[in-house]
C-alpha cells in the first residue's frame, strides 16, 4: 500500500471514530430529550391534574361544612368552584392515559366522584336537612375520603412511573455521554499508535537512508537502509542503490 | 523484539472479538434493546484497533519466543480491555472496574460475576458475556489461530506461548493439526450440547449460551439462579456430562472418536481424574445425607453437580453451597485447587500436575528406602522427565504462593478469611464461585474495587499459567 493511502487510512479511521461517536451521542441525546418530553407530558401532566383534583375535593368538602353551618351562599359558591376545578382536572387526566390500567383508575375516580356529587347536589337543592352532622360524617365525608383515595391512587401510579423513568433517564444520559468518553480515550490511544507507526515505518527509514548515504559518501560503505515495507520508501532505497551502483561503475 | 509485529497479531485477535461483538449487536438490534448502540460502538472501536495494524504492518512468517509470549500476554490484556467496552457504554451495574472484572472473568473462563441481577442484562449483552467464555475457552490466541491462518512457524511459537508443555504432550500432532483437533472437538462439543439442551427444554438462546459456558468451563449463566433456575434433572445431567468432557484433554477426546489407541479409556490420567471425582461425589453425598440435607438421591443429585462443576472449573450452580456443612466445603475447595486435566479448557493447577506431584512423592519414598536404586516417575507407561517433574513442583509452589499473597492482600481490605481464601483460589483456578461472601449464588460485586482488580490479575495469572506473564517482567534475561 502506498504511503499516502496508509496515512490517509489512519486519518480516515480517526475521523470515522469521532463521527460515529458524535452520531451515536446525538441519537442518544435525542432519545434523552424525547424521554424528558414524554416524562413531562405523560406523567407530570397527570400528577398536576391529580393534585388539582385533590384541591377541588378539599374545597368541596369545606364548602359542604360551611353550607351546613348556615353560610349557605358562601358554601354553595365554594362547592361549585371546586366542582368546576374538578371537572377541568378530571378531563386533563382522562385525556392523558399513558400508563397500563390508568383507565381503570380514571373510571374509579369518575364513579366515586359522581356519587359524592350526587350527595352534595341533593344538599344544595334541599334547604333543610334533618340530622345534618350525622349525614355529613356518615355519607358525605366518607364518600369524600373514598374519592380522595381514588385520586391519590392515580397520583401514586404516575409518581412511581415518573421515578422509574427518571432512573432510565440517568441511564440514557450516561449512554449519551459514554460514546464520547470512549471516543476520546480511543482517539488518544489511536493517535499514539498512529504516531508510533509513522515514526517506525516512515521517519526512521528516512533517517536510515540519510545516514547510509552519509556513510557511503564519507567512507564508501555498502548502502542498505533495511526498509521492511513495500511502499515508496522501498522504491527510494532501490533507486538510491541503483544510483550508487551506476556511480561506482563509472 | 519487533513491536509492530506484536501489535499486528494482537490486531488479528481483536478482529475475532469484533466479529462476536457484531453478532451480539445483531441480537440486540433485532430485539430492539437498550444495548444496541453500546454493542455497535464497541464493535466499531474493536474493529478499528484490529484492522489498523493490518493495514500498516507487513506480515511476518517468523516470530521469536519473546514476540510469541508478548503477543499472548498483551493479546489477552487487549482482548479483556475491548471486552469491557459494551459493558461500560451500556451502564447498569457496570462501572469501569466492574466491567473489567466481568470481562476478565469471561475471557479467562472464570465465571465469577459482579452482577446481582443477571436477568436485567439485555440478550445482546448476555450473548456477548457467553461469547467471552467461548473465545477464551481455548485461549484467545489459539482461538484466533482456529480461524486465521498464519504461517506454520508462527503457529508453533504462538501455541508454545499459550499452551503448556504438559498439554502439548498428549497431542501427537504438529502445531497446525493441534489447532485443527482443538477446533473440531471444541465446535463439535458446543454444537452437541446446544442441541441436547434445546431438545430437553431450554430455549435455543439459553441453550447456546449455556453450551458456550460449559464447553469453555466458564460458568456464566443467563439466569440469576444459574442452572437451579431450570429445575430439570435432564438438563443437569447433560451439563454434567459436557462439563466432564470439557475437563478432559481434547487430544484424547479426538483420539477416542477417531478410534486411536491413546484414547480416554487407556489414559491413566483420565482414569484417576474420574476416580478422584467419584470419591469426591461419594464423600459430599454421604455428608449431605447424614446432615439431614434430604434423601440420598437428593444429596447425590446436588453433590454430583457441584463437585463436577467445581472440579472441572466450570462454576455452574444448582444450589447455594454456602449453607453446606464445612466438610463438604473443604472437599469442594480441594477440587477448586486441583482442577481438571491439561489440554482441556479448564484453568488452574490441573490434575496432571497433582498426579505427577503424588507420583514423585512415591519415588522419593522409594529413594529413601533404597538409596542406591534408580527409580523413575511414570504416568502410565510414559516416563516423566526430571525437567517436567521440576517444572511441576515449581509451578505448584508458585501457584500456592500466589494464592497466599492474594489472600493476604484481600484480608488487608478487611474481607473475612474464608471469602478471601476462596476468592483467591477460585480466581486463580478460573473456577468462578467461592465460599463465604462469594458463594455459588452470590457475587463479587460487594468487594472493594482494589480487591476486584487484584482478583482480575489473579484470573489472568491462572489462565496464562503464571510463567508467561512473569517471564515478561524479567527483561534482562531476554537479552
Amino acid at each position: 500500500m502506498k504511503i499516502r493511502l496508509k496515512i490517509l487510512s489512519g486519518f480516515l479511521l480517526l475521523v470515522g471514530m469521532l463521527i460515529i461517536a458524535g452520531v451515536l451521542g446525538i441519537v442518544e441525546y435525542n432519545k434523552l430529550s424525547k424521554s424528558v418530553e414524554s416524562l413531562l407530558s405523560d406523567n407530570y401532566r397527570s400528577i398536576e391534574a391529580s393534585m388539582a383534583m385533590l384541591e377541588a375535593l378539599e374545597r368541596e368538602d369545606s364548602g359542604i361544612l360551611l353550607f351546613l353551618m348556615g353560610h349557605k351562599s358562601e358554601g354553595s359558591e365554594i362547592i361549585k368552584s371546586g366542582d368546576s376545578l374538578m371537572k377541568v382536572s378530571f378531563d386533563v387526566a382522562r385525556n392523558n392515559l399513558t400508563e397500563q390500567n390508568e383507565n381503570i383508575y380514571i373510571d374509579s375516580i369518575e364513579k366515586s366522584y359522581d356519587e359524592f356529587k350526587n350527595l352534595w347536589s341533593k344538599l344544595l337543592v334541599s334547604q333543610e336537612m334533618n340530622d345534618q352532622m350525622n349525614w355529613y360524617f356518615d355519607q358525605s365525608h366518607s364518600k369524600f375520603l373514598e374519592t380522595k383515595r381514588q385520586v391519590r391512587n392515580l397520583l401514586v401510579l404516575n409518581q412511581a412511573v415518573m421515578y422509574d423513568e427518571s432512573f432510565h433517564l440517568s441511564e440514557n444520559a450516561r449512554r449519551a455521554v459514554m460514546p464520547g468518553v470512549v471516543a476520546i480515550v480511543a482517539a488518544l490511544v489511536f493517535a499514539l499508535l498512529f504516531n508510533f507507526f509513522i515514526n517506525y515505518y516512515f521517519v526512521s527509514p528516512i533517517n536510515r537512508i540519510i545516514k547510509r548515504i552519509q556513510n557511503f559518501t564519507s567512507a564508501e560503505s555498502n548502502f542498505d537502509a533495511q526498509i521492511e515495507t513495500k511502499d515508496e520508501l522501498r522504491k527510494l532505497e532501490d533507486a538510491i542503490r541503483n544510483l550508487i551502483y551506476k556511480l561506482k561503475r563509472h | 523484539m519487533r513491536i509492530p509485529i506484536v501489535i499486528r497479531q494482537i490486531g488479528l485477535v481483536l478482529v475475532i472479538n469484533a466479529l462476536f461483538l457484531f453478532i451480539s449487536f445483531l441480537i440486540s438490534w433485532i430485539n430492539n434493546e437498550s444495548s444496541t448502540v453500546a454493542l455497535l460502538y464497541a464493535t466499531f472501536i474493536t474493529l478499528l484497533f484490529g484492522l489498523f495494524p493490518l493495514v500498516f504492518v507487513p506480515g511476518s512468517s517468523y516470530l521469536s519466543t519473546l514476540e510469541g509470549i508478548s503477543i499472548v500476554v498483551f493479546g489477552w490484556i487487549a482482548t479483556c480491555l475491548t471486552g469491557t467496552l459494551p459493558y461500560v457504554i451500556w451502564g447498569g451495574e457496570f462501572t469501569f472496574v466492574n466491567a473489567w472484572f466481568e470481562s476478565v472473568s469471561g475471557f479467562t473462563t472464570t465465571g465469577s460475576s459482579i452482577l446481582a441481577d443477571v436477568e436485567y442484562l439485555t440478550s445482546g449483552l448476555l450473548f456477548w458475556r457467553s461469547s467471552t467464555h467461548w473465545i477464551g475457552g481455548v485461549g484467545v490466541i489459539v482461538f484466533a489461530l482456529l480461524i486465521l491462518p498464519p504461517s506454520a512457524t508462527s503457529h508453533l511459537v504462538l501455541l508454545n506461548a499459550e499452551i503448556s508443555g504438559l498439554a502439548k504432550q498428549n497431542f501427537r500432532s504438529r502445531s497446525k493439526q493441534i489447532v485443527r483437533i482443538l477446533a473440531l472437538v471444541y465446535i463439535g462439543l458446543t454444537l452437541s450440547e446446544t442441541l441436547l439442551l434445546w431438545i430437553f427444554g431450554m430455549s435455543f438462546f439459553d441453550a447456546i449460551n449455556h453450551a458456550f459456558a460449559t464447553i469453555a468451563t466458564g460458568g456464566f449463566s443467563t439466569k440469576n439462579l444459574s442452572i437451579a433456575a431450570y429445575q430439570s434433572v435432564a438438563i443437569e445431567v447433560i451439563i454434567m456430562l459436557f462439563m466432564l468432557f470439557s475437563g478432559i484433554h481434547f487430544g484424547l477426546i479426538y483420539a477416542t472418536f477417531t478410534g486411536s489407541k491413546d484414547n480416554i479409556f487407556r489414559s491413566p490420567i483420565v482414569k484417576y481424574y474420574l476416580l478422584v471425582m467419584v470419591a469426591g461425589i461419594f464423600l459430599v453425598t454421604l455428608k449431605l445425607y447424614y446432615s439431614d440435607f434430604g434423601s440420598l438421591a437428593h444429596s447425590l443429585r446436588y453433590a454430583a453437580f457441584q463437585v463436577i462443576s467445581v472440579g472441572t472449573t466450570t462454576g455452574f450452580a444448582t444450589i447455594d453451597t454456602a449453607m453446606w456443612p464445612f466438610f463438604t466445603i473443604l472437599v469442594l475447595i480441594y477440587f477448586t485447587i486441583q482442577c481438571a486435566c491439561v489440554g482441556s479448557t479448564s484453568g488452574g493447577l490441573k490434575f496432571d500436575r497433582v498426579f505427577i506431584f503424588f507420583r514423585s512423592i512415591g519415588r522419593q519414598i522409594k529413594l529413601i528406602q533404597h538409596p542406591r536404586g534408580v527409580f523413575q516417575t511414570r504416568v502410565g507407561k510414559k516416563i516423566v522427565t526430571e525437567e517436567i517433574e521440576n517444572q511441576t513442583h515449581m509451578f505448584i509452589l508458585l501457584y500456592l504462593f500466589i494464592v497466599f499473597i492474594v489472600t493476604l492482600a484481600l484480608t488487608a481490605y478487611n474481607i473475612d478469611l474464608l471469602t478471601s481464601f476462596s476468592a483467591s483460589v477460585t480466581t486463580i483456578g478460573n473456577v468462578g464461585p467461592g465460599f463465604g461472601g462469594v458463594s455459588s449464588l452470590g457475587n463479587f460485586g460487594q468487594l472493594p474495587d482494589g480487591a476486584k482488580l487484584i482478583l482480575s490479575v489473579n484470573m489472568l495469572l491462572g489462565r496464562l499459567e503464571i510463567m508467561s506473564i512473569l517471564s515478561l517482567f524479567f527483561i534482562k534475561s531476554w537479552r
